[in-house]
């Protein structure tokens, strides 16, 4: 039976009865979900992703019914150039953890079907293979642009 | 005393004073106060001219550098990742350099992006950093005069339903009251790193 959880604290999820371990396979924690900024542009999404496995876990795909579409990509600095590349898929290695962080590995949320501001909650939808569509709740937070504020 | 022998010692005494008052000027410009995190150039290399508007719509050109510091990055609205966080240490590091109540440098995103970087979108993106955060947009071979001088590289992929994708360099570059590039830093950016080096870049001249 599959479980709801809140993110911003740690959401442990328990999958389908057909794996009969007490271990999930899978769970995911610190879910940040940076507001989008203005101007129309894209939201960051950042998390961290355990396989309890004993075998790879493969992310194919992540969506949002407030976002028109939620993709993968990774940041990467070389010779001082950012470039950011679009994954088709995310593959963690048997019992690791993997962090999407700023500057890395993160999610970008594209075009938002309608206004969002820190506060405002939202659903994602991780399609892992073989474990078919985790679904979560999580509540956007603000980019702090000033200490204290 | 011999007049001779007098003007000896005289001038004998005047040069030890001035090896002393240069070795005390010397001894007070340690290792310590040099720039720890970025780099900084040998002489400071005039900013080329170029054409731009900001994001009230103002010609931004060579001359609004001049008579305060500027910290520039070139990233885009379209970023998600580095482009926000590094305007956000930027502002962050702007904020606490504030407390010398010395005056602080002017923080410009000028975007690679222009064709979706209207002066108008800059406006909303930028006013989320607070103030002194100015958005640059423009012309693209006006930008590639600005870019080319100061080793600043961009280019664009394109991507599935018309999507693209920017490349860009990280730097975030230092630029002098005399509209002069002055020093920069790279990636990875942290507030710590512009909060040490910078009043020690800005104090150089």
């Amino acid at each position: 039976m599959k479980r709801y959880a809140s993110a911003l604290t740690l959401c442990l999820l328990l999958l389908c009865a057909c794996d009969s371990r007490d271990e999930p396979p899978l769970s995911l924690s610190a879910v940040r979900i940076l507001e989008p900024l203005p101007g129309g542009g894209p939201a960051a999404g950042y998390l961290t992703i355990e396989n309890h496995q004993d075998r790879p876990l493969v992310l194919n795909a992540v969506s949002s019914p407030q976002f028109e579409r939620v993709q993968i990509h990774v940041t990467a600095i070389e010779d001082d150039v950012a470039r950011m590349q679009r994954l088709d898929e995310l593959a963690i290695d048997a019992r690791q953890a993997f962090e999407l962080a700023p500057g890395g590995t993160h999610l970008m949320l594209i075009a938002p079907r309608h206004p969002l501001n820190a506060g405002d909650r939202i659903t994602l939808q991780f399609d892992f293979d073989d474990h078919g569509l985790l679904i979560i709740d999580t509540t956007i937070v603000a980019r702090r642009t000033v200490e204290g504020s | 005393m011999q007049k001779p022998r007098r003007i000896l010692i005289v001038a004998l005494s005047l040069l030890a004073l001035t090896g002393s008052a240069a070795f005390l000027i010397n001894g007070l410009r340690s290792p310590e106060s040099e720039p720890k995190y970025a780099t900084v150039l040998p002489s400071p290399a005039a900013v080329a001219e170029f054409a731009l508007r900001d994001h009230t719509g103002a010609i931004f050109d060579r001359d609004s550098f001049r008579d305060r510091w500027s910290l520039v990055f070139f990233g885009f609205t379209h970023c998600p990742d580095i482009c926000p966080a590094t305007l956000q240490q930027l502002a962050i590091a702007r904020s606490r350099l504030a407390v010398s109540g010395k005056p602080l440098p002017q923080i410009l995103l000028i975007s690679v992006d222009p064709e979706r970087d209207t002066p108008g979108k800059l406006a909303e993106y930028v006013g989320h950093f607070g103030a002194g955060v100015i958005g640059v947009t423009g012309d693209l071979a006006e930008l590639r005069k600005l870019t080319s001088g100061l080793g600043i590289w961009f280019g664009k992929s394109r991507g599935a339903n018309d999507d693209y994708e920017l490349e860009h360099s990280s730097a975030v570059v230092v630029i002098n009251e005399d509209a002069e590039l002055q020093a920069l830093f790279s990636a990875p950016h942290s507030v710590d790193a512009f909060v040490a080096d910078l009043p020690r870049i800005m104090s150089t001249t």
